[in-house]
């Protein structure tokens, strides 16, 4: 089916047919509308190999969603009362992330903005555990998938708090 | 197994109650990858210049993210800012952004923009290669045809001369 709006007029015409799509595809009237779905994501402690990736992945009741999104925090403190933490959006490829947010640790609170599709390696600064950085994120089937990196050649432990939507 | 009538129903209730058609409460988000780093953007007192992407034509919201070529910390992120853009004139864009050049390499300042708080710009000027003179003016989304509709963006250049726009990122719409 058409996901683009005709703009004009809906006669019941076009509703009879597009009860035949329906029909057609097996859609029912309560599962056709795209639903946002949204569940915490709370990883305290996970050990992380160095120059390895962890994925933490949440699952979701639909498999059809096209975007997602995260908001995290770390592990460590910022200047004002919050934590370091970061913002990330992707889709159903692993190209299409793009971090919009990410405030870090030092003498001052720095922000940031990282795109892996325009070249960016990492999503966020090293801040959930020593070393650990942001690394991707994106949907796959019904999953959300949230990857994590150690850039240390030692074994780090990963803390990161959040929430995660798909739409 | 759905029987013909429930659709019909849920149709109805739909184009009765709320004026959503057939077609357009079938939308879904997607994502569109957006980078232009060619636009001339031309000086005061011309301007602003825009900058028009195509989207669906029943886009309602989109969630824009725009970072620049200019690092605004020491550890490798850039200077960029992420807004909320309607249809709706009285829920114009709002967001924020970060960087810009600054004296503190690894401190680059951020900030809040709405117009509808009569803010000039959505951004700092940091849509250059440089980071420097050009910010995002306005950002709607603009009927531009009978089933055509764009994200339109402006930019400013403050600076004294034609300066080319470096501007890469992402949209969500929804």
């Amino acid at each position: 089916m058409d996901e683009r709006g005709s703009g004009l007029a809906v006669t019941k015409a076009d509703q009879i047919g597009g009860i035949a799509k329906h029909d057609l595809f097996v859609i029912s009237p309560s599962d056709h509308h795209p639903e946002v779905e949204h569940a915490r994501i709370q990883i305290n402690g996970v050990s992380v190999a160095g120059y390895t990736e962890h994925e933490h992945r949440v699952q979701w009741a639909q498999d059809d969603h096209l975007v997602t999104e995260v908001v995290l925090r770390g592990a460590t403190s910022g200047i004002g009362a919050g934590s370091q933490g970061a913002w990330a959006c992707g889709s159903q490829t692993a190209t299409e992330s793009v971090s919009r947010f990410s405030a870090g640790a030092g003498a001052y609170t720095y922000v940031a903005s990282f795109s892996r599709l325009h070249g960016d390696s990492y999503l966020s600064e090293a801040i959930f555990g020593a070393s650990i950085r942001l690394k991707d994120v994106y949907i796959d089937g019904d999953e959300t998938v949230v990857v994590f990196y150690n850039t240390a050649p030692s074994s780090k432990t990963l803390r990161a708090w959040g929430l995660a939507i798909a739409k | 197994m759905t029987r013909a009538k429930d659709h019909l129903v849920h149709v109805l209730k739909h184009s009765a109650a709320t004026g959503i058609g057939i077609d357009d409460h079938h939308r879904r988000p997607s994502n569109l990858s957006i980078a232009n780093t060619s636009l001339a953007i031309e000086p005061l007192p011309g301007g602003p210049t825009q900058w028009d992407v195509a989207v669906p034509f029943d886009t309602k919201v989109a969630i824009l993210a725009l970072r620049s070529a200019w690092q605004t910390s020491d550890v490798g992120g850039a200077g960029g800012g992420c807004w909320i853009v309607t249809r709706t004139a009285y829920l114009d864009a709002s967001g924020y952004t970060h960087g810009g050049p600054s004296s503190w390499q690894s401190g680059g300042y951020f900030g809040f923009n709405a117009k509808p708080g009569t803010s000039l710009d959505l951004s700092a000027r940091i849509f250059t290669s440089s980071g420097q003179y050009v910010a995002l003016t306005d950002a709607y989304l603009a009927q531009t045809g009978p089933s055509a509709r764009v994200l339109r963006m402006s930019f400013t250049n403050y600076g004294s001369s034609y300066y080319t726009l470096h501007a890469v990122g992402e949209v969500q719409l929804l």
